[in-house]
């Protein structure tokens, strides 16, 4: 039969949604301004998890969710305290059903650690229960409510299916719907009606026409049928009347249904919700308004009008109508899901074409021709257009990342006994979804160590007279081609003293060293430096910060740390927006070819000697004392290093790249300046993961390799080199 | 996948489909059908060798089943296998025989 | 591709095609499957900083591969170019991962079939490689064939750890 990948896939991606909306609302509930909405909207997650569990018959979870649901309904009607424990027990429910929605049905029951771990946190929700009948109702496969849509009636149920034409091809088949409702109970009727089919030559043989009139002989509530429906997609009409309805509600049935009346009309008669008398009296009074030129007067109408009913009733079962409708309706939105690797073959195709047009442009320079270079350079333009709309696609706002540490937080906290406000801000900001991922582990773990080491409890904050409530910010900003994502919080503040001492005792700095507050802060980047006095479960096992450190490195990125005693800590990530291509700068040294990116660059100018400081390896810039290293020195290129004797007597005269990143600023000689270019960045691969200063390469216009210089790594390896240097010409001169 | 024949014969024109009819053939089937279909003669439907049929399947039987009628020809199914007429039965499709 | 793949899926097969090589005075063997192509060797960009193994990377079609010295690698003398040197472009899988790499080699000579009880188990000492970069012997023409194990002496992970102690 045909398979739901499709729309199981819309299933994943829901259950995701609700998961998420289940912890933010519970998170936030605390705080919540509406407590009882918020309590709602938890519901109204599981709900809907439990009910779209069902469709797929994925009972495991329905299983699960069921007990966790109806703990939430009573809640909701204030029959449970809703305290702080119950929150962070349903948190933990919440991350079972997370677990449960990505295990299979079949693996789930080989798997005795989660079935045990259901229970006891089914367990674990009786407790907040004291009254028994309560509890049963609970612990009951459907509870008894006042909700009408809750209650289980028995009989003929009738039900309208009229599908969105689209959902065969997004593999949704009605086939499904039929068989789970006959897993409810015995389908006593069913009518295929195929009267929308249009002429053969009009036909999609892909678009659903057909609609089915079914009564469904249950012992169900109304909530489970529509839960059966939950995942139709929009625009699809499924209406449900309950068993013994009145006979208005059927009318109204056939009142609001587009197809030919008299077939609905026999349907209705033969499952007995009317009788053949009350369909006939309507028909003929139908003909005669027919005779009368009333053509427009349908059957419902008449029959409506004929019974009198109530607006009220019609009233109703068109809201319930609508109420279903705004549940399929969750999914509607402007946005469309697209699998993230068909969008990295476009990025990547779109590489290859900025890289020939670059051939292009070189070929067309050479021929001098004026309308084709005209013509290139537009080609150009527009590639560099379709470059920048491709990498847009994939940004996204980095606020989806941050409302995750809402939880991270949390946890750390209450682990810690802490309180915690987290602030959040810039949410909108946005980079590259590649980015994103590789930024939660780093961010972890900052945001947990500021949590243990940095916010005092809240007995020390009070003796300190700072609010007993600790203020942990996670913000983000774009700045110059970078976004900067801060961690900072408001707690004691790096200790220089201790981490000094610490640094000597391992032996990673001399007792002699005279060091920079950065350098000093730089230190708890050292791998193997925890400064904790206590090693926690959370952090500070001493490897950590150095891992932070390379995995930003390994974005392009840079991190710093500001600190002020008692006053708090910020860690500074800066990152390039995207690693996908990036403008950058064409140089040359000893005939090996470097890119050094767009963004980093303040200005280029001739390496004039008498600029540079007393030999140092420093300039003088504008009154700013700026270190700069060379490249070929650097990387060893090609012959053997000249001496700075050589540089001033050689004619050519190198030129000066002064990059900056962050507050840090350095000059970078080359040979040769061959002007901006876009460059696609090709990962280097695992063998040069400790090449320092390259970042990655890419392909030149003529086919070439020129490698893609990392410039935080290099102004950091210039300004070590810088500081080493004058320290020991200090030294040297102090003797 | 699938594979259409369409024959000739003397009691009327045969329509067979082996393997799949379902969202993934239909369209296929459905071109093929247009056009070699013809209304001036029986229609004879073999589906004994349809190991898979969904609901976009089924419509398409019914969609040639209710052209037939319109031109007033009948149109038969020869035999079905299992998975046509589980299909047919959990949506109550009479057989078409009974329409003529 | 496919008939890659099903290479892979027999669990043991009898034969095994291996594209033979030459490295100075040896033979060396690498299963057909885990190679892409031969190239003709047109220099590469040498890559600052790195060991003398890895020679440098080359544009493949828009890929940016690494052209490793595997005589050098194997603990050899390093490989003389000349004029009918070339490289074999191989493709081994670490971690779900392609990882593409080129070896430098002095000659490609021919696609061999071994049977598995052609091959012999690699003396312990002799062959001066390490036991776990090959595979076995097998003997082919009166000529020893040293069939390389691609996925161990090529591993990105061991290469990058060597390039890490020829830093420090």
């Amino acid at each position: 039969m045909s398979d739901f990948s499709g729309a199981m896939d819309t299933f994943y991606a829901e259950a995701n949604d609700l998961l998420a909306v289940m912890e933010e609302e519970l998170i936030g509930y605390d705080n919540s301004v509406d407590q009882k909405e918020s309590l709602n909207s938890v519901f109204r997650a599981a709900h809907t998890i439990k009910g779209s569990s069902g469709i797929f018959g994925l009972n495991h979870i329905v299983d699960f969710t069921h007990v966790v649901e109806n703990l939430l309904d009573i809640a909701r009607d204030g029959k449970v305290n809703v305290e702080h424990k119950l929150i962070s027990l349903l948190l933990k429910c919440r991350d079972h059903i997370e677990i449960l929605v990505h295990t299979e049905e079949a693996d789930f029951k080989n798997n005795d650690e989660l079935i045990k771990q259901g229970k006891s946190l089914h367990q674990s929700l009786l407790t907040f229960i004291d009254d028994e009948t309560v509890t049963n109702d609970v612990l009951a496969k459907q509870s008894e409510s006042p909700n009408n849509k809750q209650q289980v009636k028995s009989g003929l149920w009738h039900i309208s299916i009229r599908l969105n034409q689209d959902c065969l091809r997004n593999g949704m088949d009605p086939v499904s719907f039929i068989r789970f409702l006959s897993t409810l109970g015995h389908i006593h009727k069913i009518e295929t009606i195929s009267e929308n089919l249009p002429d053969f030559d009009n036909y999609d043989p892909e678009s659903l026409y057909l609609v089915y009139q079914l009564t469904l002989d249950a012992e169900v509530s109304q909530e489970t049928i529509e839960d059966a429906f939950m995942f139709v997609e929009e625009s699809s009409d499924i209406r449900i009347v309950p068993p013994n309805s009145d006979v208005s509600e059927y009318l109204s049935l056939i009142k609001n249904s587009p197809e030919d009346e008299s077939m609905l009309g026999q349907l209705l008669v033969s499952c007995g919700a009317i009788t053949e008398s009350e369909l006939f009296e309507a028909l003929s009074v139908q003909s005669d308004a027919i005779e009368n030129g009333d053509i427009d007067l349908k059957l419902g109408e008449i029959l409506t009008e004929k019974n009198n009913i109530s607006s009220n009733l019609v009233d109703g079962v068109l809201n319930q109508q609508k109420e279903i409708r705004k549940k399929s309706n969750i999914k509607e939105s402007n946005f469309i899901r697209v699998d993230s690797e068909r969008l990295d073959l476009l990025i990547n195709l779109i590489g290859e074409l900025v890289i020939n047009s670059q051939r292009i442009d070189l070929i067309s320079e050479r021929l001098k021709d004026a309308s084709l270079n005209e013509a290139v350079e537009s080609l150009e333009n527009f590639t560099e257009e379709i470059r920048d709309a491709a990498l847009d696609l994939r940004m996204v706002p980095i606020g989806a990342t941050f409302q995750r540490f809402k939880r991270v937080v949390r946890d750390t906290a209450e682990a810690l006994d802490k309180d915690i406000n987290l602030i959040i801000e810039g949410a909108e900001a946005e980079l590259d979804r590649l980015m994103v991922e590789k930024l939660v582990d780093p961010l972890t773990h900052i945001v947990r160590n500021a949590i243990d080491h940095g916010i005092e409890s809240s007995e020390v904050r009070l003796e300190k007279n700072k609010p007993a409530k600790g203020i942990l910010k996670l913000s983000a900003y774009h700045e110059a081609g970078h976004i900067v994502i801060e961690v900072s919080d408001d707690g004691k503040g790096l200790d220089s003293d201790k981490l000094i001492k610490k640094a000597i005792a391992k032996g990673i700095i001399n007792e002699k060293d005279s060091i920079s507050t950065q350098e000093v802060n730089q230190l708890i980047f050292h791998p193997g430096f925890s400064t904790a006095e206590n090693v926690t479960d959370l952090s500070g096992r001493g490897v950590g910060m150095d891992v932070v450190k390379r995995n930003v490195e390994g974005l392009q990125g840079s991190i710093e740390i500001e600190s002020k005693p008692n006053k708090g800590t910020t860690f500074r990530i800066r990152l390039p927006l995207t690693l996908a291509i990036i403008d950058g700068f064409y140089v040359e040294s000893e005939n090996t070819n470097f890119i050094i990116p767009q963004a980093t660059i303040v200005e280029c100018m001739d390496f004039e000697q008498h600029k540079s400081i007393d030999n140092r390896h420093c300039i003088n810039l504008r009154g700013d004392m700026i270190p700069f290293i060379r490249l070929k020195e650097i990387f060893k290129l090609k012959n053997r290093v000249k001496t700075e004797d050589e540089v001033l007597l050689s004619n050519h005269r190198e030129k000066l790249v002064i990059v900056q990143f962050g507050d840090n600023m350095a000059g970078i000689l080359v040979d040769e300046l061959n002007g901006e270019i876009q460059t696609v960045v090709k990962p280097m691969g695992q063998i040069f993961q400790l090449l320092k200063g390259i970042g990655g390469s890419t392909l030149l216009g003529n086919g070439d390799i020129a490698f893609i210089l990392d410039v935080p790594q290099l102004i950091e390896v210039a300004t070590d080199r810088e500081n080493k240097q004058h320290r020991e010409r200090e030294k040297s001169s102090e003797r | 996948m699938y594979k259409l024949e369409y024959k000739k014969l003397k009691k009327g024109n045969r329509i067979k489909i082996e393997g799949e009819l379902s969202i993934y053939s239909v369209k296929s089937i459905y071109e093929e059908i247009k056009i070699s279909l013809s209304y001036k003669n029986k229609l004879l439907l073999d589906l004994y060798h349809i190991t898979e049929m969904d609901s976009a399947g089924l419509q398409l039987i019914l969609l040639i089943q209710r052209e037939f009628k319109k031109y007033n020809m009948p149109i038969e199914i020869e035999k079905q296998s299992s998975a046509v007429s589980d299909l047919f039965k959990l949506f109550n499709i009479k057989l078409f025989k009974e329409n003529f | 591709m496919q008939s890659h793949e099903q290479e892979k899926n027999q669990v043991e097969p009898d034969k095994r095609q291996f594209l033979t090589f030459c490295l100075g005075s040896e033979f060396f063997g690498l299963e057909l499957h885990q190679t892409r192509e031969i190239l003709e060797y047109k220099g590469v960009t040498p890559v600052p900083l790195m060991p003398a193994f890895i020679c440098g990377v080359i544009n493949l079609r828009g890929e940016v591969v690494p052209i490793i010295d595997l005589a050098l690698r194997l603990g050899r003398p390093a490989i003389t170019l000349h004029r009918r040197s070339c490289i074999v472009v191989v493709e081994i899988e670490v971690d779900g991962n392609q990882v593409v790499l080129g070896l430098l080699a002095d000659s490609v000579s021919e696609v061999i079939e071994i049977n598995n009880n052609e091959v012999e188990e690699a003396p312990a000492f002799g062959a001066k490689i390490k036991a776990e970069f090959i595979l076995g012997i097998a003997k082919k023409n009166d000529e020893f064939i040293i069939l390389l194990n691609a996925d161990k002496a090529l591993s990105p992970r061991e290469l990058a750890y060597l390039i890490e102690a020829e830093f420090e």
